[in-house]
């Protein structure tokens, strides 16, 4: 693994990118880690080659995420012709099933068809799903969203908010905004309670960031969203049109009139948490 | 066995409000008090780091010879002597010997430079 350089600490003190080498050959150092940090650094670099290699438009993207409980997975989504994102999930995610209005119908095959894509509750089954389904959602609402979505999760319960890097400058990028998540969910014992521990996004400045959170204990039925928006969002209208969405997407996936509060602090928009309790 | 660099940056909530940053030696991951440093400007920032930077890179414990080396670096780059100074007064509470111990140091450090320059 490359270490940091003293240019790289000046840019990042700057919130100037940092090289995208970084985290490249990680695997010389990497028993110097963590587990929950290596997973880490395998899911960036995921992230990271997909990024780079992609057209980001009309592609295909595929990953494979490891997830020591559930063993590897790949989730593949991809924009249809007629603009609707499909997203396949292959492996231990083709257990997909409880939603909440009954439109979501995997297939045999285990592809979900995600032209009315709902949340996946986490009353059985695996729940990996409900972000993902909300961000292609989202993503099937708006093309300005659409040109990057996935999720994946792995097995990371650190409860911090971790920069790895920042990547390249990608190409053929119009979005202001890109924003992905990883829902961690854990607290199904009670099965209607689950808490979404961290989330991942890219922000207008293209940084790479892996927000985990604090689990919000154990609230029964509360389902908490919170989503971090980066160090460039700035831009009140941008900012709003992307609220306006997660309301939107929110108020979609919820189970009927249950959506009790929608927040953020736009007064402080550099990382500010957006938080929707479903409950 | 110790890291041989620094490798990423861990933004915490959790931190004293006292301590700006600190780093895994072991992984050389910067843990960075995320409630603090967005109120700093870069240059307090970068001086930090390069703090953080010089206990990796120069395998060393001490706060006083991390400072040293983090000056070392900072001037390199450009910034001044009085910069790294007014970081560490700016951002230590004082409330052990060592704190005056560092900046004093550093202020030393700072005389004897310019003793030499003149």
């Amino acid at each position: 693994m490359n270490a940091l350089t003293v240019t790289d600490l000046e840019n990042f003190a700057n919130g100037k990118p940092v090289s995208v080498q970084n985290f490249k050959n990680s695997n010389t150092n990497m028993e110097q880690l963590t587990p929950a940090e290596q997973n880490l650094i395998k899911a960036n670099l995921q992230f990271t080659n997909f990024f780079l290699d992609s057209d980001l438009e009309g592609e295909q993207f595929t990953f494979t995420l490891s997830n020591a409980s559930t063993a590897s997975q790949t989730i593949v989504l991809f924009k249809g012709a007629d603009s609707t994102i499909s997203t396949t999930f292959i492996g231990s995610l083709g257990t997909v099933v409880p939603i909440l209005d009954g439109q979501l119908k995997p297939t045999p095959s285990g592809s979900v068809d995600s032209g009315d894509l709902s949340l996946v509750t986490a009353s059985s089954g695996t729940p990996n799903l409900t972000i993902a389904n909300m961000m292609a959602y989202l993503a099937s609402k708006n093309t300005e969203i659409t040109k990057i979505r996935a999720t994946f999760s792995d097995t990371l319960q650190v409860s911090q908010t971790l920069i790895l890097k920042k990547i390249n400058p990608l190409k053929n990028l119009r979005d202001d905004f890109f924003m992905f998540s990883d829902d961690r969910l854990k607290g199904v014992s009670d099965q209607n309670t689950f808490d979404i521990t961290k989330s991942i996004y890219l922000t207008r400045d293209n940084a790479l960031q892996y927000n985990l959170l604090p689990g919000s204990s154990s609230v029964p039925n509360r389902v908490t969203f919170t989503f971090f928006f980066g160090l460039q969002m700035k831009d009140s209208t941008m900012f709003g049109r992307v609220m306006e969405l997660y309301k939107s997407a929110a108020r979609r996936v919820a189970p009927a009139g249950v959506l009790n509060e929608v927040a953020a602090d736009v007064t402080t928009l550099n990382n500010s948490p957006v938080t929707m309790l479903l409950n | 066995m110790l890291a041989k660099g620094i490798y990423g940056f861990n933004f915490r909530k959790d931190m004293m409000p006292v301590s700006v940053a600190s780093v895994n030696t072991k992984t050389g991951i910067i843990d960075i008090n995320e409630t603090v440093w967005n109120t700093l400007p870069a240059n307090v920032k970068f001086f930090v780091l390069l703090h953080e930077y010089a206990h990796i890179e120069y395998q060393t414990t001490s706060e006083l010879k991390a400072d040293e080396m983090a000056l070392m670096l900072f001037e390199k780059q450009g910034y001044t002597e009085r910069e790294a100074i007014n970081t560490l007064i700016s951002l230590l509470p004082f409330t052990t010997y060592e704190h005056f111990k560092r900046v004093s140091n550093l202020e030393r450090i700072s005389l004897s430079d310019d003793n030499q320059i003149t």
